[in-house]
């Protein structure tokens, strides 16, 4: 912790720590009083108010301040590398502040200075395809490269896809997550969870502890798009989670970007739906993005390589569509162990890659 | 009066002599058989009674006492019927001639005084040999083992009856001639030719590898792909068993009582394929009389585990032992024994539980938890002896039916053999035989890379995040490929080929 916490900081919390609130009501508590720590601490004498914000709530107050304590809080939050920011906080963001139900507190674990950079939200289906890989991906890679900050949800899919590529490009990367700062959800991205805390931050408005409920994930979206200047879906079917990340993208009077895709893929039916919208802008390409926020792409870094007679030979069956192993053999009329070789070559110059079931792909 | 008949009896594949002493005293007509008999020797007793009254002799009333000496020893089987047979019949001066003295006797009797064949035969004349014996009188369905072995005298009775005329010198019983092994060898073809299976060139240049350099091989394809036919054919691009090879295989088969008695011999590499239920014993061999078990029967074959993660944990741990010393010992409360288990081991298994993962036309509906925990069966060590992890994927309906030649088996094992040939050379002075075997030292020894390769296999770890364990394998395997193609020194072409043989290590795999 850098500074002990005020009374009123405390308040906050010991209203973050009762789960079963909902941002407004924890701010619509807050603005009963300019000093809060006397609502929370003494609910009694505020029962007429709190009980036109909703029934029971009064009831929570007086047990939270049983269940709450603030040593081991403080405690736990060092144990676990994270701590909370507060409306007040320099690092805050101004972005929140024009949403209806800002979080009073956010808990992060990294670097909330990030929270003040540019950023570019990525989203989309849990279960990609091949295409919705390498676009997220392409798309991740150009973005990070321009300085943007690549927010998601570390989900499983287009979301981890995301925040992985932009630290494989050394970029700093921001997950807004629908659980406690102390829970990896989906457990499978407990590497990337703890990369991300490491090299850019995790932010959360729930309490410590909380597990990921189903309705956190639409709340979380809202958290998503505001932080951005703007949000791309790569991917996403029909009824996709993403669709509200767009919403309220599209409340917030945010830029939406969308990758067409297969029109007879079911994981591309969402992002195509969407296209209908004539708020919404087509990426054929990251210079569009590029090109649309006035950004001076990298240059491209090809042909750097010197590549054999073989290796050209190979790359360039592999130019218009992922080739089977036996088809380049065909296509190459290279000799089996030859192949073999240049394939190697050419993945270890990061120029192809290897896919599952004898694949090879650009 | 006492009598004394010599047998042979089988401590694993080790034969020991075991005297067979028979008095007959006065006394309540019984036959007690002493000497730690098991119950199959206990029964002797009522089948000889039988048999010797059906041949037409007398079973003496009196009371009749059989020792199996060495005393100390459990003795198992039901090899000693045509012993004690013939020792009641001596003891009981029915049977005058004191030739049985020279002869090793073995074999089980039928009620009618038949003679039925036994197990294990092979190992015994073998010992017998070693130990100084070489005449033997066996039964005569036992004869095509017998006349593989050279330097001794094996007479094939079919009856009690035969017997004792064979040794009273009224009938006259040609020993067993002795047959070479090539000509059982020539007219053995495997079942499948590599020239059966279509398309899979990948796999098949894998699988020639794997054999070449006694390499283990894990297959990785969705059902159907062919990995099991693949699997099969490996055993016919194998070298051609040797003359002791055969030897080797056929003591085993003959003790676990699978040896086809017609033959005689085993000419053709075992290819085993236990069951994933397949219980402990089963696979590394146990069970009260301490039989062999798969990996034993697999000694200079296959063993071929189908669906590998859906065996139990313990059961793949077990292999642990038996892949590294190339033989399993066996302990049990009766007797501890050492079995040969010198196999190359096949494994296949889905890339996901459902099996359709990386496929291009089904959809793999497993989650990344499901298939962690599917690969994750597969155990650090149990891996690190399996050198080559190949991909294999579903044939296209085109490929099936396609017309084009496929190299034929023959064509490859010549490959296969040459490449064995440089590898006898290269450990004429180790312990060892193929480059599968070498430790570190003769890695660093025999597997020098260029420095383009070093740097390669530098920047491979990093991008292919391969695990460190990998490195020597992949070297081992470079090894291979430039025995293949004759070549002195590895090149970096061979260790950029043996680089794509590391499938499961791929990040998609993990």
């Amino acid at each position: 912790m850098k500074r002990s916490l005020s009374e009123k900081e405390f308040a906050i919390l010991k209203l973050a720590s009762i789960e079963e609130l909902t941002t407004r009501q924890r701010n619509e508590i807050l603005s009963i009083s300019d000093r809060p720590e006397e609502v929370v601490d003494h609910p009694e004498r505020f029962s007429e108010e709190l009980n036109s914000i909703g029934s029971g709530i009064l009831d929570r107050i007086l047990d939270s301040r049983e269940s709450f304590d603030e040593e081991r809080f403080l405690r736990y939050m060092e144990k676990i590398g994270a701590y909370p920011l507060f409306r007040e906080d320099p690092d805050y963001p101004k972005k929140f502040e024009m949403l209806e139900d800002a979080p009073s507190v956010l808990f992060c674990r990294g670097d909330a200075s990030l929270l003040s950079s540019e950023c570019f939200a990525i989203v989309g289906t849990r279960a990609p395809t091949r295409y919705g890989r390498d676009v997220t991906e392409c798309f991740a890679r150009a973005l990070s490269d321009v300085s943007f900050t690549i927010v998601s949800g570390l989900a499983r899919g287009v979301d981890a896809i995301a925040h992985r590529t932009a630290l494989e490009e050394g970029a700093p990367t921001i997950a807004v997550i629908g659980c406690g700062v102390d829970k990896v959800y989906p457990a499978e991205n407990k590497e990337l969870f703890d990369e991300i805390a490491e090299k850019g931050l995790i932010i959360t408005e729930y309490f410590p502890g909380v597990n990921p409920l189903p309705f956190h994930f639409p709340e979380r979206n809202r958290l998503i798009s505001a932080l951005s200047e703007g949000v791309l879906v790569t991917e996403a079917g029909l009824k996709s989670g993403t669709m509200i990340t767009v919403d309220c993208a599209l409340d917030q009077g945010k830029d939406i970007f969308l990758v067409p895709g297969n029109i007879f893929s079911a994981a591309s039916k969402g992002t195509n739906e969407m296209l209908h919208n004539p708020q919404c802008l087509i990426a054929t390409d990251p210079q569009d993005i590029l090109d649309f926020y006035k950004k001076e792409g990298k240059k491209q870094k090809e042909n750097e390589h010197q590549l054999t007679t073989e290796e050209v030979l190979v790359y360039s069956a592999l130019t218009d569509d992922d080739r089977h192993f036996e088809e380049l053999l065909d296509i190459t009329g290279l000799g089996m162990g030859e192949l073999m070789a240049t394939l190697t070559r050419l993945e270890v110059l990061g120029v192809i890659k290897k896919l599952p079931g004898n694949y090879y792909g650009i | 009066m006492l009598a004394k008949v010599n047998s042979f009896s089988l401590s694993g594949l080790d034969g020991y002599k075991v005297d067979i002493e028979i008095d007959i005293n006065a006394g309540l007509p019984k036959v007690e058989i002493i000497g730690l008999p098991d119950a199959a020797i206990k029964e002797s007793a009522e089948r000889v009674t039988s048999s010797v009254k059906n041949s037409g002799y007398h079973f003496p009333i009196k009371r009749v006492i059989v020792n199996l000496a060495p005393a100390d020893t459990k003795k198992e089987g039901s090899l000693f019927d045509l012993p004690i047979a013939i020792g009641v019949l001596a003891a009981s001066e029915q049977l005058f001639s004191k030739t049985y003295k020279d002869y090793v006797i073995l074999g089980e009797l039928s009620l009618d005084g038949k003679l039925r064949p036994i197990n294990g035969l092979m190992a015994i004349l073998i010992s017998g040999m070693q130990q100084g014996y070489n005449k033997f009188i066996i039964p005569a369905e036992n004869a095509a083992e017998a006349s593989f072995i050279q330097g001794i005298e094996v007479y094939c009775v079919h009856s009690l009856r035969e017997a004792v005329e064979f040794l009273e010198g009224e009938a006259k019983i040609e020993p067993v001639a002795y047959r070479d092994f090539s000509d059982a060898m020539r007219d053995d073809r495997y079942d499948l030719d590599f020239s059966d299976v279509k398309g899979q060139r990948t796999a098949k240049r894998a699988m020639e590898i794997a054999v070449a350099g006694g390499h283990n091989i894990l297959l990785i394809g969705p059902p159907g792909a062919g990995k099991s036919m693949l699997a099969k054919c490996v055993v016919s691009i194998m070298p051609d068993l040797t003359f002791q090879e055969a030897i080797d295989v056929t003591k085993v088969y003959s003790v676990a009582g699978l040896l086809d008695e017609k033959k005689g011999i085993v000419t053709k590499r075992p290819f085993r394929t236990p069951h994933h239920t397949a219980t402990i014993p089963a696979l590394v061999g146990g069970g009260m009389r301490a039989k062999p078990g798969e990996v034993s029967l697999a000694n200079h074959g296959v063993l071929f585990l189908d669906e590998v993660p859906e065996y139990k944990r313990q059961a793949l741990e077990t292999l642990r032992q038996p892949l590294e010393d190339g033989e399993i010992t066996v302990t049990r409360v009766l007797q501890t024994v050492k079995y040969p288990a010198n196999f190359m081991l096949i494994g296949s298994m889905n890339p996901c539980p459902c099996g359709n993962y990386g496929s291009k036309k089904h959809v793999c509906t497993c989650t990344p938890q499901a298939i962690r925990h599917y690969l994750n069966k597969l155990s650090g060590p149990l891996l690190d002896r399996i050198d080559i992890q190949v991909e294999v994927d579903a044939v296209e309906f085109g490929e099936l039916r396609s017309k084009a030649e496929e190299e034929s088996s023959a064509a490859v094992k010549e490959r296969v053999m040459r490449a064995r040939e440089v590898q006898r050379k290269r450990f004429a002075r180790s312990p060892i035989y193929t480059n599968s075997d070498m430790n570190n030292r003769l890695i660093k020894h025999y597997c020098q890379i260029p420095a383009e390769a070093e740097s390669m296999m530098e920047t491979a770890f990093r991008k292919l995040s391969l695990s460190a364990r990998a490195s020597f394998r992949i070297l081992k395997v470079a090894r291979t490929i430039a025995d293949l193609e004759g070549k002195e020194n590895i090149e970096t072409a061979h260790v950029a080929e043996a680089i794509q043989y590391r499938s499961l290590d791929r990040k998609y795999f993990s």
